[in-house]
């Protein structure tokens, strides 16, 4: 019976030509939007890593140098951008996309796309991910939302429930029915990117972009159930069509753009974030005042002149048979490094309040849910951002370090600021390799939309084990 | 007319007893008034930052000021330290100065890009429009889920709101079987459907109306463009009325009109304007700026490490006119080597920007020309451009402070280069930053949207004549 009944709703949604039209609108906008957002993917991994390559080039070819010339002169790094960029593009635009790593000064992320757009680009940009959360969703609504309607008027709803066709069944029938539609389109995506990223064995070597793959159609397969159920059961309890289709859309808009709006912008009155201005001037003060406030930095550096001469037993550092200043250098990077741990660390910790804020709201808008978990599995979203951040500050702290004692231990003099050390010695330091991180941590950050997106689903499978469900009250 | 003068009042009387009418007024306002106080309490924020940025440049005037008063008193008896201050360039480094792109109080109700941007730059004699030496700290998820201001509750929920309102006013009758009762009173279907759109068309462009007013009082927006957010809101209203009211002439079921005009919703509001954000990417795609920073950055130190004397030529083609001024024969070139090593990297770092600063420009050419088929983004700038959060008003205020660097640089050169010392009268010779003027961009776009509105009423009135026999 469950069957006859999805194979009936197929027939029916196949015969009616304005749905026909939509759902061919929906793939081929699919379709298109998934080679395009390819295409973009390949043009800024591309860009990212032939800046990365440059930036490399110019540091092992930067001469003779000397090596606090040469933290100085720093080089920069790039995010790399995730395979899974073609289906969701999730922050990429809007957060900043390489790192400047010099001595002394630690930079943050910067030229984000959208910085120089206008808000055109506000209002969206087309990629597989819009369609697939926002259009497809709505193309089920319009498919289920007369769909009890169309067999009350004619007749056939009453016929089939005095055959024997259990209401629930009907409705379940009905839910699939309009479940697999979705699914259709769904696998043909997950076919189109599968393909797309087998074009590109390098990027989609191991497990994990595979493992991603399938947690996303996963995660939008359960979304589809999440939106036919919801919309198959409204269509059962309200018997207007144009009611029902009111209160489905109003729930959809309400879903994917009020409230998503709403709940960010409480966020952000929540935890307020520092201007860079501000946040800049409290780091510098604390690194010059210490971070108690009461050890300025000419106080640490006598200190540690006392100590190193100390222990080398000299009185001078013009007597050390090291470089002093390589010393003091990375004294002074070591007390930085402490100060951004605490600033960075306390915005680090604002912003992900603010993330935890949006994440409670998935109890009450499963599409949070479903925006968040998608970011988190194609990598693009605030926690990889973070984890980039906190990597390429790792690195800069081993590259700095390396010079500073390269400074102090290579064979020079303290105020020996000339001397050089050939170009090959650069070319041995390590390049900076970020490792995304795997999606089992992804998720391990998105806990509470998995669980708000698991218990709507329970909650709508509850919904149709409820007793209200007979055969009086659908007709 | 009398008719007429009856629908109206009969109307009247079932939009106030409508209850999904009410329930949907109480959610604009609610709506509208969450978005103003957002908005407001945003701006408030940025408004304190740069605020703090202002009284910042204060201090640092204040902490200067005396070092000055006793530099003069000292005169060459100063100790080597203070004398430093004498130096046009180390003047110009301590005091730290900032353009800051503050756009008024209207910015709370249209954001716009205003979060995008980092609202502040360093006036100083090394820096260059080109590499801002400060990035805004935003959370991207946050910026992603865009803004909860007013002009997203009139760009996007007015419309739902006049589809909620109008999206039945033939089917419903018909539906009922009340509209062939009223047609052999004498009423046809056009008046009626007309009638309906008309009142509902006024009594949205009130609501509109007043929540503008509302958000200007609470905001304490600037009223000379009022007019503009008013006549704005009208012809967006007009083209989503048009819409209503041509679906409507099609004589279909109202669900079937609903699903059309929820069509019309996303196709305007979010399939249109993705697909033209697409061709501009791909006309004009944001350039990549990290490589040119690292370019950027070589200059500057393959520059400095150049003899003198090729400085020097350069200099002489790059500034021919601060060439002129130098006192000659020149007797010391090292002494002047950064002045001239400063305005020759300056001149190959804009140059090599000057692709970047034009593609903003390019794109925004090629927005406005395709603002005919994208009218929701043609009400979108009237509103953001008006509040002065567009990115035209951001790169206004980027050439602005281009102006502001090159004449604090020129002032410094004029000093340094003659070899003369900075003295506490030459702060009031500094340049201040002078923010540029606001330019709205209304009238073209009120055009296109009077245009479409217009077309789309010529379309609603044929085929209300084409079908009047029918619906």
């Amino acid at each position: 019976m469950l069957t006859q009944i999805i194979q009936n709703e197929w027939r029916i949604a196949w015969r009616e030509r304005q749905l026909s039209v939509l759902w061919l609108i929906i793939g081929g906008l699919l379709l298109f939007a998934t080679f395009s957002g390819w295409q973009n993917f390949q043009r800024i991994h591309h860009e990212r890593e032939e800046a990365a390559q440059l930036m490399r080039q110019k540091w092992e070819n930067q001469g003779d140098q000397n090596p606090h010339s040469s933290a100085h002169y720093g080089t920069y790094v790039y995010k790399p951008v995730s395979i899974l960029h073609f289906l969701d593009p999730g922050i990429d635009k809007f957060a900043g996309v390489s790192l400047r790593l010099e001595g002394h000064v630690q930079h943050g992320l910067a030229f984000a796309a959208a910085s120089e757009q206008s808000s055109l680009s506000r209002f969206g940009d087309l990629h597989t991910g819009l369609i697939l959360q926002v259009l497809l969703p709505l193309l089920l609504i319009f498919v289920a939302f007369n769909s009890f309607q169309r067999e009350r008027g004619s007749g056939a709803l009453r016929l089939m429930l005095a055959q024997g066709t259990a209401p629930r069944s009907l409705l379940w029938g009905k839910i699939l029915a309009v479940w697999s539609m979705a699914l259709a389109l769904l696998l043909l995506v997950l076919l189109l990117s599968g393909v797309l990223a087998l074009s590109q064995p390098q990027l989609s070597q191991g497990t994990d972009v595979w493992l991603r793959l399938l947690g996303l159609t996963s995660l939008y397969a359960l979304y589809y159930f999440l939106i036919s159920a919801m919309a198959v059961q409204l269509a059962a309890a309200i018997r207007q069509p144009a009611l029902s289709l009111l209160s489905l859309l109003s729930i959809w808009v309400l879903s994917t753009v009020i409230l998503p709006k709403v709940v960010a912008a409480s966020a952000e009155q929540q935890k307020p974030l520092l201007g860079v201005m501000q946040f800049n001037e409290q780091m510098h003060e604390e690194r010059d005042k210490g971070l108690n406030g009461h050890d300025p930095e000419d106080e640490r550096s006598k200190r540690f002149e006392r100590k190193i001469l100390a222990k080398y037993g000299v009185d001078d550092p013009a007597k050390l048979p090291i470089n002093y200043d390589g010393l003091l250098m990375q004294e002074d990077e070591y007390y930085g490094n402490a100060v951004w741990d605490k600033h960075f660390g306390l915005l680090n910790r604002d912003l992900r309040q603010q993330a935890q804020y949006t994440a409670w709201s998935s109890f009450i808008n499963p599409f949070q849910a479903l925006r968040n978990l998608s970011l988190s599995l194609a990598n693009a979203d605030l926690y990889q951002h973070l984890h980039f951040q906190k990597a390429a500050e790792m690195y800069r702290r081993t590259l700095i370090r390396t010079l500073n004692e390269k400074m102090a231990y290579g064979g020079s003099k303290t105020g020996d600021w000339d001397w050089k050390v050939p170009e090959a010695w650069f070319s041995e330091l390590e390049d900076f390799n970020y490792q995304a991180p795997a999606m089992a941590w992804s998720l391990q950050q998105r806990t509470l939309e998995l669980v708000a997106i698991a218990a709507w689903a329970l909650l709508l499978i509850l919904l149709l084990w409820m007793p209200w469900w007979k055969a009086e009250h659908l007709l | 007319m009398h008719m007429i003068t009856t629908i109206l009042q009969y109307e009247l009387k079932q939009l106030l007893r409508k209850r999904v009418g009410w329930a949907l007024l109480m959610f604009v306002l609610l709506g509208g008034g969450y978005a103003i106080a957002y908005g407001w309490l945003n701006y408030q924020h940025y408004r304190a930052q740069i605020d703090e940025v202002q009284q910042a440049e204060a201090e640092t005037y204040a902490e200067l000021a005396p070092k000055y008063d006793t530099l003069t008193q000292l005169g060459d008896q100063a100790p080597a330290r203070l004398k430093d201050y004498g130096d046009p360039i180390m003047a110009d480094w301590w005091y730290r100065r900032y353009s800051t792109w503050s756009p008024g109080s209207l910015s709370a109700l249209a954001v716009g890009q205003r979060d995008q941007q980092t609202p502040y730059q360093r006036i100083q004699f090394y820096r260059n429009i080109n590499l801002p030496e400060l990035e805004e700290i935003n959370n991207p998820e946050q910026l992603l889920a865009g803004n909860f201001d007013l002009s997203f509750v009139l760009v996007y929920l007015l419309p739902l709101l006049v589809i909620v309102l109008g999206f039945n006013a033939l089917s419903q009758d018909r539906e009922e079987g009340i509209l062939s009762l009223l047609k052999v009173q004498g009423v046809s279907s056009n008046q009626l459907l007309f009638t309906r759109v008309a009142l509902q068309f006024a009594l949205l462009w009130g609501l509109s109306t007043l929540i503008c007013s509302i958000g200007f009082a609470v905001v304490g927006a600037d009223w000379a463009h009022w007019p503009a957010w008013v006549l704005g809101c009208s012809a967006w209203l007009l083209l989503w009325a048009g819409l209503v009211a041509w679906v409507n002439t099609w004589g279909r079921s109202s669900a079937f009109n609903a699903t059309v005009l929820a069509g019309f919703w996303i196709v305007l509001l979010i399939l249109l304007p993705a697909l033209i954000n697409f061709w501009v990417d791909r006309t004009y795609p944001v350039l990549p700026r990290s490589e040119f920073m690292a370019t950027a950055r070589d200059i500057g130190s393959q520059e400095w490490d150049r003899p003198v004397a090729a400085i020097l030529a350069d200099f002489q083609k790059t500034r021919p006119d601060l060439y002129a001024k130098l006192p000659q024969p020149i007797r010391d070139t090292q002494e002047i080597k950064v002045f001239m090593y400063n305005e020759n990297s300056i001149a190959k770092v804009e140059q090599l920007g000057a692709p970047l600063m034009r593609t903003g420009t390019q794109r925004l050419g090629l927005e406005n020309r395709l603002k005919y088929l994208n009218p929701a983004y043609a009400f979108n700038t009237i509103l953001t451009t008006s509040a002065g959060t567009e990115l035209s008003n951001f790169i206004d205020w980027q050439n602005a402070t281009k102006e502001t660097l090159k004449q604090n640089r020129e002032l410094v050169n004029q000093l340094g280069l003659a070899g003369k010392s900075f003295k506490k009268t030459d702060f009031e010779r500094l340049p201040t930053f002078k923010a540029p003027p606001l330019k709205a961009q209304v009238g073209g776009n009120l055009l296109c949207l009077g245009l479409l509105a217009g077309l789309l009423w010529l379309l609603v009135w044929w085929s209300a004549r084409r079908n009047s026999a029918e619906v």
